[in-house]
């Protein structure tokens, strides 16, 4: 169990997170919504500690995670951001890094198990010694996210893990982020901009706008307006065998019509 | 395969053959020059009968190891410097922190008047430390004006280079009002010159690299997370201002240390990590032994060169280094692979 309370933090006198307060539980795959600069990352940063000069509490199961050191919060914790680029490093020395918080220089047994557990899973076995700044995209995402898994944190935050990727890609990646949470017991926060996905992966989402927390709900109970008012748009929701759809409506109805075909139903 | 060993063997053998490499220089070395100690003639160091084994022990043996260790501070110094500061184009020369040692000596020659008032050896001591000073001092606000203005790794070099400019002017400066004396004094101390300083400067320097030794197992894989990017080394639980402002500190040490008793010796620090990088790859396992290697065999080969080419003459090496490192560090810009 995750408990944020309060969560302020200001940054160069502007307000980017405005009392969040939350509780999430494990094995719950919690999808953060809202419009660019919102402060989302920002809120994924500060539980990572990433960003430390927030006030606020934030507990772990029972232990007060705020006040730690940046070097045992990183223990329960695994964070992939969104620009990671020109190490040149290889993508086995990427996920050896994952490890050496807990052992330094020389992993142990049960470091290497844990790597190469997550290459058989992941399938990352013909990467390993390929530079990862020349893989593609959804490579190079599905590397960082194992890099982050091998961490074998209890909270997970990934922010935008499926920018820029194919739909099979972000499928892929989904699945494994979905498939962990459950298996790990994870507290899962992850940054979306794919509402379609959100709703259908998802488990809780929680809706951020101007720093602060506008909704936290399970994804049934998401509606129309909410997703209306989050991001400032019209749009429709349905619903049809489980899965949810959405549409944006045009701003002006009448231009919309002169410049689309539209298939008609029957 | 996953290959659960600390070095490749591939690595390995790279390493192996660096280390073969600069001892083979360092031998090179040892019976180059023109104060005709030859390798046809090694079984008088046996005798012990005439001046050549003075000259091996004395001057040779202490000039190879300087360059051996200057090199390979240099190299370290400069490796550190583009892993926190996220530069290629890092160095102690391109950061202006050279040039800032070099105003410290002036200021000390020239202001101070350190030679007419104390003893000559007294007076080199207070140079290399004000030099040193200075070069510590510079270090500090670049850290700062980096941390501060959050400035960019392109626009922090820039300053750099103004910094070096704004050093050099006011060098040039305490030049022109100076005697010709002192003004010479303070010319001769900005080359870069192996002969300069005695074996006691070479073991401060080596003992400081051997300290380093130590906290590199802890150090090489901070820098590493640290290349991805600042966001993920913090996730990995690394306190990145302190490593950027405990490395950048090691580095200057190292610099300043080689600078305030060798003088400036430009483009090792910049160059060694290049060709670390193009033989081994980035990663700070082997970047931080290698560009060791690699710092000192350079110096080693450029001491050989400036003490051979324009027989009996011997050029600082400190000219020579920047003669061949300009054009080589042009033709690794030039082939860079993107």
């Amino acid at each position: 169990m995750l408990k944020v309370k309060d969560l302020n933090l200001y940054i160069n006198k502007k307000h980017l997170l405005k009392d969040i307060s939350i509780d999430a539980q494990s094995s719950y795959l919690n999808i953060i919504l809202g419009p660019n600069g919102a402060g989302k990352s920002t809120f994924l940063k500060s539980i990572a500690k990433i960003i430390d000069d927030f006030s606020g509490e934030i507990v772990l199961d029972d232990e007060m995670i705020s006040e730690q050191t940046i070097a045992e919060v990183s223990k329960k914790i695994a964070y992939m951001g969104q620009f990671n680029s020109g190490s040149n490093l290889s993508v086995l020395e990427v996920l050896e890094l994952s490890r050496r918080k807990f052992s330094g220089m020389s992993l142990s047994q049960d470091d290497h198990k844990i790597i190469s557990t997550h290459i058989n899973e992941l399938d990352l076995e013909k990467f390993l010694h390929r530079n990862i700044d020349t893989l593609s995209g959804g490579e190079r995402q599905k590397i960082f996210l194992a890099a982050a898994l091998i961490q074998e944190p209890k909270v997970l935050l990934l922010d935008e893990p499926i920018s820029h990727l194919d739909p099979k890609n972000q499928i892929e990646i989904l699945e494994i982020i979905k498939k962990k949470t459950k298996q790990n017991d994870l507290i899962t926060f992850v940054v979306l901009h794919d509402l379609q996905n959100s709703l259908h992966y998802g488990d809780n989402i929680m809706m951020l706008k101007e720093g602060e927390l506008i909704e936290f709900k399970e994804c049934a109970d998401i509606d129309e307006d909410m997703i209306n008012k989050l991001y400032g748009i019209n749009c429709e929701l349905f619903w049809k065998n489980g899965h949810p759809f959405t549409f944006f409506k045009h701003t002006h109805m009448e231009h919309h019509h002169k410049t689309h075909s539209h298939k008609e139903h029957d | 395969m996953y290959d659960k060993s600390f070095y490749s063997r591939k690595k390995l053998l790279t390493i192996i053959l660096f280390i073969l490499f600069t001892f083979l220089l360092f031998i090179v070395s040892l019976f180059s020059g023109n104060n005709g100690v030859d390798i046809s003639e090694i079984t008088k160091l046996v005798d012990n009968s005439d001046n050549f084994s003075l000259i091996f022990f004395d001057i040779r043996v202490p000039r190879a190891l300087a360059a051996f260790f200057v090199g390979a501070a240099l190299g370290l110094s400069g490796t550190l410097m583009q892993a926190v500061l996220k530069n290629p184009l890092a160095s102690p020369f391109t950061l202006g922190i050279s040039q800032s040692s070099a105003f410290g000596a002036s200021f000390a020659i020239i202001v101070l008047q350190v030679y007419s008032i104390s003893s000559g050896l007294e007076a080199g001591f207070t140079t290399a430390l004000a030099a040193f000073i200075a070069s510590m001092l510079t270090t500090l606000v670049i850290i700062a004006l980096g941390n501060k203005a959050n400035m960019t790794p392109e626009s922090l070099i820039l300053f750099g280079v103004a910094l070096g400019a704004f050093f050099s002017a006011l060098t040039m400066f305490l030049q022109y009002f100076a005697d010709d004396t002192d003004a010479a004094a303070t010319l001769f101390w900005t080359f870069g010159d192996l002969s300069k300083a005695g074996l006691e400067s070479t073991l401060l320097i080596a003992l400081t690299l051997i300290v380093v030794t130590f906290i590199y197992f802890k150090l090489f894989w901070k820098l590493d997370a640290l290349m991805l990017s600042n966001d993920h080394a913090r996730s990995l639980g690394i306190d990145t201002k302190k490593l950027t402002f405990w490395a950048m500190m090691l580095a200057s040490l190292l610099s300043a240390l080689s600078v305030a008793f060798f003088g400036i010796i430009g483009f090792i620090g910049l160059i060694a990590p290049h060709i670390v990088r193009l033989i081994a790859g980035s990663s700070h396992r082997y970047l931080i032994p290698l560009s060791m290697l690699s710092g000192g065999a350079l110096l080693l080969f450029a001491d050989i060169l400036s003490r051979t080419v324009m027989l009996p003459v011997v050029i600082p090496v400190g000219i020579l280094t920047s003669m061949i490192g300009a054009p080589l560090f042009l033709y690794f810009l030039y082939t860079k692979k993107r």
